[in-house]
């Protein structure tokens, strides 16, 4: 049993070993050098745990570890190198990508005037059930001649699972055959046929017993009935980008002919290797050269850049690059963006502060009544006023929005409002009141939470305080702010700056009551008025509609690291945490 | 002791229960409309009692109504989508469940149909048989209650026509108008008792002319009755009647217009002066408008002149002050000189003569031009009064030594202090001649300036004067205009009182009672706004009935042509099904024709079974009798069923969302628990290196919401799923291994738990022989029980409550988890579907709310330990 045990043990080791060296190697062949030094950390520190008996306690932490390194620490590394770059809309791929499209992409093929084209017919091989499969032959046919393509053994794909290149050979079709090595393609036309041109009626293509139907023409119209067919899968994954080969001829389907030819197409870019001499040394640098004009394409601003007929410079495609601290210079020095970005600094500071203030002073006053346990009911007070905490804040926040906020069939804009005679206000869309629709959906969400720990500390006072300050005289008040609040403060301080930083970072409720409130004018950043720090940087990044701005966003995160960083210390400092590390 | 604090509990009770009210209004909000059947946003009401469930069928079971049938017939036989790889047997047998459950869909609407109709006969009988009488004592009653109010208001309008000294001789035309009532009455009751059809449009149409006010019988003369009376000859009496009741009113309304005329007669006689007042004052004002913006005009060419005049002034005086610090020091030495003994000569030539000269002028010059500029501001502040003041003095003092100086200029200490007064004087001589008139005119267009300045202020006093005069003026004639414009709608008053005393027996009447005294006809009577509904009700329902009526032969009729496409598909089900096999897609025209004709002729059927719906919902509300509100509540619920059956629906896949928030949420936290239970062991009881700077860091980490972290988190699950295939963005997988990143918090929380179990425990263990690991497993995981229940809890609801990562990653909506998925509810403000949205809102938070309540204890301790000590 125990032999059976160390060899399982010996084989996880192996296996788990394997997969993080097969995971490390494949992440530095895709160049994503980062991810790759963290696990291969991971995996040092893993076999040291393993093999190494003083570090017998790490081995409880190692799966945790794993995920705290790949979820927490590489984002970290992520991040602060992304805040480097320019990452984002115009610049998403690498230099090498980028490279890869300029070569690949049908928008830079173009066509030559007057070019050979050719329509042709699709012929496909049926299943058992007599169901188009996805083998099959091509014909291309103009008036004289008639040749034939098989289906492409070569295919490239991008990260979406999109086809972006596929090559086959054609060959010329002599007396209605193609000899080649492995078989001869055969025509079968109707029987009692004369013809030899394509353009006539052909029944099937076969070669040995393998029997292509014909399936498919774009000028032929009693075959519309399987285009459904054809343009689904047979286009999608096979003559979309389809290059076909003859001779030092390629062809692919034509745009001009609404791809219902094919059509002579040549790449306008290819890459060179340039020697360039740095100093002493000799760099190799690749270039890429457009082929019509013979120029070497130009490349500033972390893109390349081609002159049309014009003679103007016209931006082709941008990729990814280091641009040191520009993003953080953005924030001083461009005034569309250090604006805003001021004001969304100082609305999360005061968002926070006023969120924890009236939740707490709600809170403290609900708890001041329920303190007392000769109240009949508390409990069942207590329970009704902790439902806004206890339902998911989602759902709270968007019934606030859709059913009381809205500005024509809200709630409190038709049946509040209109019975006070008061003017519907334009919640969402007015800057100040957005603002305040956010400070009271948040207050209702927080204040049981404060009333909650404030009850808890309250009860941990003893009573004896406030019979001897009976005795002594002091009034309601005094008592309550001298033996009280001081007491109070004492443990519930630490959860207030826990609130705050909470609140700093409170994503959900900006973002769904206003999506970050009515947007600020005069900037091309996606700015609101109720948007805070983090908000503000999610949108940024995934919602992009002037541009997805990575780079930029991850150095706004830096930078709430940092102040949250700060606070941190400050929370703990006051709770005692530090002192419990080093019990 | 006991009284006083038993009085500061009702308060706090009331405050509570308000608070209470205050702050869970949004969740009895929620309940509340999730189950209202008609579209809350667009209701008038906070709160409906048309109730429903089905929007939480909706949303759970999801059962497919008619055109969702018709469509996945249609998917199946072209073997699209989920079915595209089915067999044709199995094809055929899900066709033809499908074709069985579209069968009983069609008898459940005809037998809704006939309940319907039943419910509709079922009323009107009762209404005839029970609640006629009823309701037209309600109707009468109302109508006396205008009786009264406008017998009351007439006598308010007599004695405001006696107080403002009009008379009003109404006497005549009342009589006319009891005339007019009667040969009405008569002519209709003739109408009645006769036994002409009174089903056939020109009964009705006559009898509303009749009841008409006014009454018009130019149109219904050749509209209705010259065909009637083709048809039935014997009308021809009663149509005689008809057209002499027309003239009748003609002649009403000539009496009613002598009286207004008389009235303004008198009116103009008493109240002409008031109105020539007005108009005066009106033109006394509009003159002096005119008045002041001439002298503005005047203002402002004046003050132009000026300006070109202080241009030149100035630049004059700056050469004047320039010299000023020159002479003076010049004048000061030629001051002290002892002039007495000299005897003095004339220069007769060159440039001493044509200094003398100069100083000749400036003598008499500058003195005047400082008698014009001295008490301008402009030049006090700059210094040129002060400057011409000085100058004055030394022009002259040197007008009157000249020659003695001129004697003495080459002695030593006068010669520089001569030529220098010389220059100066020179320099200043050259726009002599302009100074005079220039500062005249500056200082007199000045004065004119500030002459204008007092008329117009004294003018717009004027003006605000009047202006307020004739507001007041205007305001009392207001209300007496309004009092005249009242009397005179005194003869329609009279109708109205006439028609308010004619008793009420039948719909027609009542219809038109209610849409005279709804139609501002006497335009200073205006009911309230639902005041007439009673009289409507027969009517309404009438309305109700026939549109239901139009709505069912239009379903009917679609009902009919879906079941000859039905029966046709099903006859041919074997070929249709095997045409499309095989990649093929022809037509299937019985199912295509059905969806078209559903596209084309549903839309109006279903119109107007809604307005039936919504007027017989209204008509609920508004009935007392609790019988026929009973039926008329049963009428509304089924009409709504029938819609339901029929119309498109909106589906989200809203079961699979909360499953897969349960199984991700469930998931995560077992994982967390296992990971993090494991890892914080060593970290409470064993020392190693790297220990504290590891907990240092789990601090730290806490503090960082994993939203920061997002564009990474997006790039991992992106590369893992283009490399790896599993474990890629959009799947749940992906999101699963997203969230295992929330480790710190929950270390903490164990290690803390952790520090409060005793080792003494596992020493003992150890002796004994039992190894680390196994000492953790076998005693310290058992009695952390508490601990991981708060960790597992915790874990799952801040699971399921996380919207912002799982919005990222997944991307398709089946695999939204119920966080995201809700959100697609509320698209904007006019398409969110709020019962549906309520009740999915509902659906999720009820759970949570009370998986909450039942844990708060655990819950709170968890949140709140490592902060709140002892």
């Amino acid at each position: 049993m125990k032999v059976f045990k160390n060899v399982l043990i010996w084989l996880f080791i192996g296996v788990l070993n394997a997969l993080l060296l097969w995971a490390i190697i494949l992440l530095f062949t895709l160049a994503n050098y980062g991810l790759g030094i963290v696990i291969s950390v991971f995996l040092v520190i893993t076999d040291w745990a393993i093999f190494s008996s003083k570090a017998y306690p790490y081995r409880y932490t190692l799966p945790a570890l794993f995920f705290l390194f790949i979820l927490t620490i590489y984002p970290i590394y992520y991040t602060i190198d992304t805040a480097f770059t320019n990452y984002g809309t115009g610049h998403l791929f690498t230099r090498t990508n980028a490279i890869d499209t300029l070569l690949t992409d049908s928008s830079y093929y173009y066509e030559p005037s007057n070019p050979i084209t050719f329509d042709f017919k699709v012929f496909v091989k049926y299943d058992e059930q007599y169901k188009p499969t996805e083998d099959f032959i091509l014909l291309l046919y103009d008036q004289e001649n008639i040749y034939l393509a098989e289906k492409p053994m070569i295919r490239q794909w991008d990260s979406k699972g999109n086809l972006i290149y596929a090559e086959s050979e054609l060959f010329k079709v002599e007396n209605d055959m193609v000899v080649k090595e492995e078989g001869t393609y055969e025509i079968i036309r109707p029987s009692g046929s004369l013809s030899t041109t394509g353009s006539d009626s052909i029944i099937a293509v076969e070669k040995g017993d393998i029997r292509y139907n014909y399936f498919y023409s774009p000028s032929d119209s009693t075959t519309s009935s399987n285009s459904s067919f054809y343009n689904s899968v047979l286009r999608q994954n096979y003559l979309k980008s389809l290059v076909l080969k003859y001779e030092d001829k390629n062809f692919k389907l034509s745009s001009s002919y609404v791809f219902k030819k094919f059509s002579e197409a040549y790449r306008v870019y290819e890459t060179m290797v340039k020697v360039l001499i740095d100093g002493e040394r000799e760099i190799y640098k690749t270039v890429v050269v457009n082929t019509l004009t013979n120029k070497e394409l130009i490349e500033k601003d972390a893109a390349f850049w081609d002159y049309n007929e014009n003679g103007t410079l016209y931006r082709l495609i941008g990729y990814k690059d280091y641009v040191g601290m520009d993003n953080f210079a953005k924030i001083i020095k461009d005034p569309r963006i250090s604006g805003p970005f001021f004001k969304i600094f100082g609305w999360t500071f005061v968002y926070a502060a006023l969120s924890v203030l009236l939740t707490f002073i709600i809170g403290l006053a609900f708890a001041l009544i329920l303190n007392d346990s000769r109240l009949k009911g508390r409990i069942v007070y207590r329970t009704l006023l902790i439902i806004p905490w206890a339902i998911p804040a989602f759902i709270s926040v968007l019934v606030w929005r859709n059913g009381f906020f809205n500005e024509t069939y809200g709630v409190i804009n038709r049946f509040v409002l209109g019975n006070f005679g008061i003017n519907p206000i334009k919640w969402l869309n007015d800057p100040f009141w957005a603002k305040v629709a956010v400070l009271v959906v948040n207050t209702w969400l927080g204040f049981p939470y404060m009333m909650t720990i404030t009850l808890g500390s309250l009860q941990s006072i003893p009573e004896d305080l406030y019979e001897a300050a009976v005795i002594d005289g002091a009034s309601r008040w005094k008592q309550f702010r001298k033996i009280t609040f001081p007491l109070l403060m004492v443990s519930v301080a630490p959860l207030l700056v826990m609130s705050f930083a909470f609140n700093f970072n409170n994503f959900t409720n900006i973002y769904l009551l206003t999506g970050g409130g009515p947007a600020m004018a005069g900037t091309n950043t996606p700015a609101g008025s109720t948007d805070i720090l983090i908000s503000y940087v999610y949108k940024l990044a995934f919602e992009g509609s002037h541009g997805q701005d990575f780079g930029f966003a991850s150095a706004i995160s830096i930078l709430i690291f940092g102040i949250i960083a700060i606070f941190s210390y400050f929370n703990f400092k006051f709770s005692g945490s530090f002192e419990e590390v080093s019990r | 002791m006991a009284m006083i604090e038993k009085k500061n509990y009702w308060l706090r009770h009331l405050i509570l229960i308000i608070c209470v009210v205050i702050i869970l209004f949004p969740l009895v909000w929620l309940i509340s409309t999730s189950i209202r059947r008609d579209n809350a946003a667009f209701s008038p009401k906070l709160f409906s009692s048309r109730v429903t469930l089905n929007n939480y069928k909706d949303l759970i079971i999801q059962k497919q109504n008619i055109p969702e049938l018709v469509n996945e017939l249609m998917s199946i036989s072209s073997y699209i989508g989920e079915y595209g790889d089915i067999t044709i047997e199995e094809a055929k047998k899900k066709s033809n469940k499908l074709l069985k459950e579209l069968e009983t869909y069609f008898v459940e609407t005809n037998k809704n149909i006939d309940n319907i109709e039943q419910l509709y006969a079922q009323i009107f009988a009762l209404y005839d048989s029970q609640y006629k009488d009823q309701f037209f004592q309600n109707i009468n009653s109302l109508r006396v209650e205008d009786y009264k109010n406008f017998e009351q208001e007439l006598t308010n309008l007599v004695n405001i026509a006696e107080e403002l000294g009009i008379k009003v001789q109404f006497s005549n035309l009342q009589q006319l108008i009891k005339q007019y009532f009667k040969l009405r009455n008569t002519i209709i009751s003739t109408l009645k008792t006769s036994n002409i059809d009174k089903n056939s449009a020109y009964y009705t149409d006559t009898m509303n002319l009749l009841l008409q006010i006014p009454i018009n019988t130019s149109v219904w003369r050749v509209k209705t009755y010259r065909k009637w009376v083709s048809e039935e000859p014997s009308i021809e009496l009663i149509g005689e009647d008809i057209l002499s009741l027309g003239n009748m009113w003609k002649e009403i309304e000539n009496e009613m217009n002598q009286l207004i005329e008389n009235i303004n007669l008198q009116v103009s006689n008493l109240f002409g002066e008031t109105l020539q007042k007005i108009s005066e004052t009106e033109s006394r004002v509009n003159s002096l408008n005119t008045h002041i913006s001439q002298i503005l005009s005047q203002q402002d060419t004046l003050k132009s002149n000026n300006q070109k005049i202080y241009t030149r002034l100035a630049a004059i005086s700056d050469v004047y002050i320039m010299e000023k610090d020159r002479i003076k020091s010049s004048f000061s030495i030629l001051e002290k000189y002892d002039l007495q003994n000299i005897q003095g000569k004339e220069p007769l030539l060159g440039e001493d003569k044509l200094f003398f000269d100069t100083v000749k002028k400036l003598s008499v010059i500058i003195p005047q031009v400082y008698e014009n500029l001295k008490s301008i501001d402009e030049f006090i502040q700059n210094g040129f009064v002060d400057t011409l003041h000085f100058y004055g003095e030394v022009y002259t003092f040197l007008n009157i030594n000249f020659n003695k100086i001129y004697e003495i200029k080459d002695t030593t200490a006068i010669s520089p202090v001569y030529k220098a007064i010389k220059a100066s004087t020179i320099k200043m001589s050259v726009s002599l001649d302009e100074l005079i008139p220039l500062s005249q005119e500056y200082s007199e267009n000045t004065r004119e300036l500030a002459n204008l300045g007092t008329e117009l202020v004294s003018l717009r006093d004027e003006k605000i004067f009047l202006e307020d005069q004739l507001f007041e003026i205007k305001k009392e004639y207001e209300e007496l205009s309004n009092n005249i414009s009242k009397i005179e709608s005194l003869p329609k008053l009279l109708v109205l009182l006439e028609v308010s005393s004619q008793e009420i027996t039948d719909n027609l009447e009542a219809i038109n009672y209610s849409t005279l005294m709804q139609s501002k006809y006497y335009p200073y009577y205006i009911p309230e706004r639902n005041k007439y509904v009673v009289m409507n009700w027969y009517n309404s329902l009438v309305e109700s009935k026939n549109k239901f009526d139009s709505g069912k032969e239009k379903l009917n009729a679609l009902q009919n042509s879906f079941q000859q496409n039905i029966d046709i598909y099903k006859n041919n089900l074997d070929h249709y099904l095997s045409i499309n096999y095989g990649g093929n897609i022809a037509t299937i025209t019985p199912l295509s024709e059905m969806q078209n004709l559903y596209n084309i002729q549903y839309g109006s059927a279903s119109a107007d079974i809604s307005r039936a719906g919504r007027i017989v919902s209204d008509l609920s509300d508004i009935t007392s009798f609790s019988e026929l509100k009973k039926m008329l509540r049963n009428i509304d619920k089924d009409l709504y069923l029938l819609q339901q059956d029929w119309s498109a629906k909106i589906r989200k896949p809203f079961m699979r969302w909360l499953l897969n928030s349960i199984i991700v949420a469930g998931i995560v936290s077992v994982l967390t628990v296992f990971m993090t239970s494991v890892a914080a062991y060593p970290f409470s009881r064993m020392r190693f290196v790297g220990r504290e700077q590891g907990l240092y860091f789990l601090l730290i980490i806490q503090m960082f919401p994993g939203v920061m972290f997002m564009i990474a988190i997006y790039g991992i699950l992106k590369f893992m799923g283009d490399s790896f295939g599993v474990l890629g963005l959009d799947t749940i997988t992906g999101l699963i291994f997203a969230y295992m990143g929330g480790v710190a918090y929950n270390m903490w929380l164990f290690k803390g738990y952790y520090d409060t179990i005793p080792d003494s425990l596992e020493e003992s263990a150890m002796i004994d022989g039992a190894t680390r690991f196994q000492t953790f497993w076998r005693i310290v995981i058992p009695l952390s029980l508490p601990v991981i229940a708060v960790v597992l809890i915790l874990t799952f609801m801040n699971t399921f409550n996380e919207f912002v990562i799982a919005r990222i990653i997944l991307q398709s909506e089946s695999n939204y988890t119920y966080a995201v998925g809700l959100q697609t509810f509320s698209t904007g403000p006019y398409e969110t579907e709020w019962g549906l949205f309520t009740a999915a809102s509902l659906l999720g938070a009820v759970p949570m709310v009370i998986l909450f309540l039942s844990m708060q204890k655990w819950i709170i301790g968890g949140l709140t330990q490592g902060s709140v000590k002892g």
